[in-house]
């Protein structure tokens, strides 16, 4: 079976679950399915919601696609994500009227990103202490050091709640139709990210470098540096993601744990198949079926936390391939 | 400073020992899997779905040990069902782990809604947990007894398996096959070894831990399950081991040094105004830097040994 229709099958698949357990657990479950799957496009309103999630999630599902190609796991993205934005934030509210244009930003968010994810990265290639553990252990550092940066330095004693400054208006993303300018910074980072991993010769040493280490080396590419390289651009795609979510739905940052952007952004990398142009389509698939859910749950009793279970049967469908085994990770030669 | 040494009575080794004892079951559980060479990210999503099965029996049967025996068969089948996406399926044993952990956040709670009718956390569920050991003979022992005496079952259930499975690992022919089997999986396999085998009973063995440490936090640690109740402690779990050397003297050590900030945290929260946020994160910062450090050193030795 190729790789789309094994997707097909899986998305098929993890919807007929959903829609069987709805069925039996709902008493009008025709109501119940018609919110799920119709309730994102009733109007504008509720599909704004939609757009907004897939931007995010695409982001952040290139950000774990671009690793996953050189073979690397690194979980760091959701704290990459939190502390780009709180960044942004303290520049916006902070800083000189240069620093706060959206795309400088933006640009800070990225590289606060790459750092973030750089730094498991450089621990591993130094030491060979385990990415995936160092990475986890950087996101709860992040998490309290964000929350404590919010609690004692940006705090605006005025909000009534744990909230930063208003970020000023200038700083924002600016409105396009139904959505925001971060609409185009996701499509400019799918086409890029296409461009870099399957036309140049960058992107295909790290492709190779995640298919197969030992012909990688031989063939004269740095293994390791690849690897940094990848997860340098998946930190800063992943900081993109924290800065335009900040910057297009929010007034102040008030995040005092994660938004989970960061962890989805794994269901849409793997669903996409690491294939950069399938994943703002997996993205919105991902944030219509959220956005369906919650509809869901307020017109029914059916909790929107019923969508884990779609999605885990989703990644557990596609990630067990006998024959041709999703990725490659062996360990660094 | 005077504080700090001060601050050791027996309700802060309480505390500590309430802290550490979820960690330390998850180092392990960590530990017998990384040892036959699968890393099992897993472990948080187990002990969330295991904490919730917990009260569940618990209320159900209203005996907190059936709830615990079934609990640890619960924890086995999780393993079973990651060994068998990762040995036969050949799917990649961290995504598969992670699936799991995304899986488990918001499955428990349509679990629990579904069954309880409750919402974020089960308040209608009127669930028995697990005794204290010794309460009533804290002044036996020398004087230490008020330390060492009226912890919770689990905790010196998890003190027992420290040594249990270091004498498993260390001591028996099937622990050899698994550090055989975690090392190098074809020599194994030459050398007569049932790799398959010995993978999944790890994994069934690590699950059955990850069990015991999300069953701690319904039967132990707190009367009810509530959204995300395990905050990451499987996560932390994996450092500990990380941190350890996959030894399970240093996972003890390592998962000992977190019950110690999360006590701290407590203790001082009540004795002066230092920002919360600081003593919850630099556990983490020290474990990046151990874990650094000890993965460094073990990496020059081994250098060492192939000249």
């Amino acid at each position: 079976m190729n790789n789309k229709l094994r997707r097909l099958v899986a998305v098929g698949g993890a919807l007929l679950v959903t829609v069987l357990l709805i069925v039996m657990m709902e008493q009008k479950p025709l109501h119940a399915l018609h919110a799920l799957f119709l309730g994102p496009i009733q109007n504008i309103g509720s599909f704004r919601p939609v757009i907004d999630k897939t931007i995010a999630l695409t982001l952040t599902g290139l950000a774990f696609s671009v690793m996953l190609e050189a073979g690397v796991i690194n979980l760091g993205s959701e704290g990459a994500f939190h502390l780009s934005a709180l960044i942004v934030t303290a520049v916006a509210t902070g800083a000189s009227t240069f620093w706060k244009a959206p795309l400088i930003l933006i640009g800070i968010g990225a590289f606060t990103g790459a750092l973030v994810l750089f730094v498991p990265a450089f621990l591993e290639r130094l030491t060979s202490a385990n990415v995936v553990v160092t990475s986890l252990l950087m996101n709860y550092i992040v998490l309290y050091g964000c929350g404590y940066v919010l609690n004692y330095h940006l705090k605006d004693p005025l909000a009534g709640v744990i909230a930063s400054e208003m970020i000023p208006v200038e700083s924002k993303l600016s409105a396009i139709g139904p959505t925001h300018g971060g609409f185009l910074i996701a499509t400019v980072s799918v086409l890029l990210l296409t461009l870099l991993m399957h036309h140049t010769r960058v992107g295909f040493s790290i492709r190779l470098v995640g298919q197969n280490p030992t012909l990688a080396r031989h063939a004269g590419c740095s293994v390791g540096k690849y690897r940094i390289l990848s997860q340098l651009i998946g930190g800063g795609l992943a900081g993109i993601g924290g800065a335009v979510e900040l910057l297009g739905n929010y007034r102040r940052f008030t995040w005092i744990r994660f938004l989970g952007f960061g962890w989805d952004g794994i269901i849409v990398s793997v669903l996409a198949h690491k294939n950069p142009l399938f994943v703002p389509l997996s993205a919105f698939f991902l944030s219509y079926l959220r956005v369906g859910a919650d509809m869901m749950s307020r017109q029914t009793s059916i909790s929107p936390d019923m969508i884990a279970i779609t999605q885990g049967i989703v990644i557990l469908w596609i990630v067990a391939n006998p024959k041709r085994p999703f990725i490659n990770r062996r360990r660094t030669p | 400073m005077n504080e700090l040494i001060s601050m050791w009575d027996p309700a802060f080794l309480m505390t500590l020992c309430r802290v550490m004892t979820p960690i330390l079951f998850a180092a392990l559980a960590s530990t017998i899997s990384s040892k036959s060479g699968v890393f099992n990210v897993g472990i948080e999503g187990f002990m969330l779905f295991s904490a919730l099965f917990a009260t569940l029996f618990s209320d159900r049967f209203q005996n907190p040990w059936i709830a615990l025996l079934l609990v640890m068969l619960f924890g086995a089948s999780l393993g079973l069902i990651l060994a068998f996406w990762v040995i036969e399926l050949r799917a990649d044993p961290i995504l598969v782990g992670t699936a799991i952990n995304l899986m488990a956040g918001g499955a428990t709670m349509f679990l629990l809604y579904t069954l309880t009718g409750d919402r974020g956390i089960s308040t209608s569920l009127s669930s028995k947990v697990l005794p204290h050991l010794f309460v009533g003979q804290k002044n036996r022992l020398f004087g230490l007894g008020d330390y060492l005496l009226g912890h919770h079952v689990l905790t010196y259930l998890s003190w027992i398996l420290v040594g249990g499975l270091h004498f498993f690992l260390y001591q028996t022919k099937q622990g050899k096959w698994v550090r055989a089997v975690g090392e190098n999986k074809e020599a194994a396999r030459a050398s007569g070894i049932p790799v398959h085998k010995v993978q999944y009973l790890s994994l069934m063995g690590s699950g059955m831990l990850a069990g015991l440490g999300g069953a701690f936090l319904t039967l132990g640690y707190l009367p009810w399950f509530s959204r995300e109740m395990t905050a990451g402690r499987g996560f932390i779990g994996l450092a500990c081991d990380a941190m350890g050397g996959s030894t399970l003297l240093g996972s003890f050590m390592v998962s000992f040094v977190f019950g110690w900030a999360g006590a701290l945290g407590d203790r001082l929260q009540l004795i002066k105004d230092l920002p919360t946020e600081w003593i919850q994160w630099i556990p983490y910062g020290v474990t990046i830097i151990g874990l650094s450090l000890g993965s460094y050193i073990r990496k020059k030795r081994n250098e060492k040994q192939d000249k």
